[in-house]
């Protein structure tokens, strides 16, 4: 079982309580916007915490595909400008649009929000959930303590029987 | 690897990496077409208008919850034309394990040994190598008449000696056994006290 934060080749792993600090931002940003969704995920498109109504859509491809295109957009700013990378990313639909903005360098805010919202007032609560979650990262990179972790034998023995079930290999 | 902790999920991010045209994509569209919707994402491409990976094709795996955590597995392929060098960059980060689907006829030893050079670059970038990174090779296109012996590709491309798997990757044949040989890879570099073993032979 998880029990600390562990910080090690810029990969994090939050406790239940940081989780659960995560979670009460994102949670309250998207009640403040009413946005469909607000998925705080890594670069690599690992959600880290979501925040929406039930969604119509594969929430775990789709935040894969947004990091993507967000690392698309950085290399764009580099080529461009020289910057590390853009501030955020608007994408503009008929009738929802998808918000996307930096929480330092390691994470994401993804926001899926329709016509009721304005867009400048997603940009500014993003903004400031943005500066809480960052603050609070930056205080989780100094820590140094380590985790425990449950992928064993035992665990890796029942995977592959799971495999071999979901593969028709057994 | 990463947890979310709301789901109760554990998230492990695959790769597979080779030359253009070797079949990285049709390895994703046969797990794809094999596995049952219920335990895998519809298949997200990025292709040109002739049908060449443009960014990445991308499905999720997952099984049943052990121990209380349920695993899933994002599968990736680059594209291995040499203009996308940096979409493979970026795809990269992050891997928790990589496939190398190199293609087996003679004409293509270049561009495999080119792919592999461009791996280890894209590693590096990272602070990765791959004598660091849990990965195999699969020899795909085994089925056709200019496909190389597999002593010989063995001794052209697998340096590290990585475990290896023979495919026919359009047929089906090796496609589950790499993603299933793969996937214990990336469990072994994860696991508490073992590091990965080196493995010199095929799973049969």
């Amino acid at each position: 079982m998880f029990v600390d934060e562990q910080v090690q080749n810029k990969q994090m792993v939050f406790s239940e309580a940081t989780f659960e600090k995560i979670s009460r931002i994102v949670t309250e940003l998207n009640k403040r916007l009413k946005a469909h969704a607000c998925i705080f995920a890594d670069m690599n498109g690992y959600i880290v915490n979501y925040s929406g109504d039930q969604p119509e859509f594969d929430v775990h491809s789709f935040t894969a595909v947004a990091a993507g295109s967000f690392s698309t957009a950085k290399e764009m700013a580099l080529m461009v400008s020289g910057k590390k990378h853009f501030e955020h990313v608007f994408f503009e639909g008929t009738d929802r649009h998808v918000y996307m903005c930096s929480v330092g360098d390691d994470y994401l805010m993804i926001i899926v929000f329709g016509q009721q919202t304005p867009v400048g007032f997603v940009r500014l609560l993003t903004h400031h959930a943005v500066e809480k979650l960052a603050g609070y990262l930056e205080s989780l990179r100094r820590s140094t303590r380590q985790v425990q972790t449950f992928i064993d034998a035992d665990f890796r023995r029942k995977l592959d029987h799971e495999l071999d079930r979901a593969f028709g290999l057994s | 690897m990463h947890i979310d902790w709301k789901n109760q999920e554990i998230i492990f991010k695959i790769v597979y990496y080779g030359p253009g045209l070797g079949g990285k994509t049709t390895n994703l569209e046969y797990i794809h077409s094999r596995l049952d919707p219920s335990c895998r994402s519809e298949l997200i491409s990025f292709k040109t208008s002739v049908e060449r990976t443009l960014y990445f094709d991308f499905i999720q795996i997952e099984t049943r919850a052990i121990n209380g955590k349920r695993p899933r597995f994002n599968l990736y392929t680059v594209p291995g034309q040499a203009q996308y060098g940096f979409g493979r960059k970026l795809v990269l980060n992050g891997a928790d394990a990589l496939v190398f689907v190199a293609d087996s006829q003679e004409g293509r030893m270049d561009d495999n040994l080119a792919s592999l050079q461009d791996l280890e670059e894209k590693l590096a970038l990272y602070g990765r190598s791959l004598r660091s990174v849990p990965w195999l090779i699969q020899y795909n296109k085994r089925d056709l008449p200019s496909a190389l012996s597999l002593p010989l590709l063995q001794k052209r491309l697998n340096f590290f000696n990585v475990p290896y798997i023979e495919a026919v990757a359009v047929q089906g044949i090796g496609v589950m056994e790499t993603l299933r040989l793969v996937i214990h890879l990336a469990l072994q570099s994860h696991s508490v006290s073992e590091r990965p073993e080196r493995m010199t032979q095929a799973r049969e």
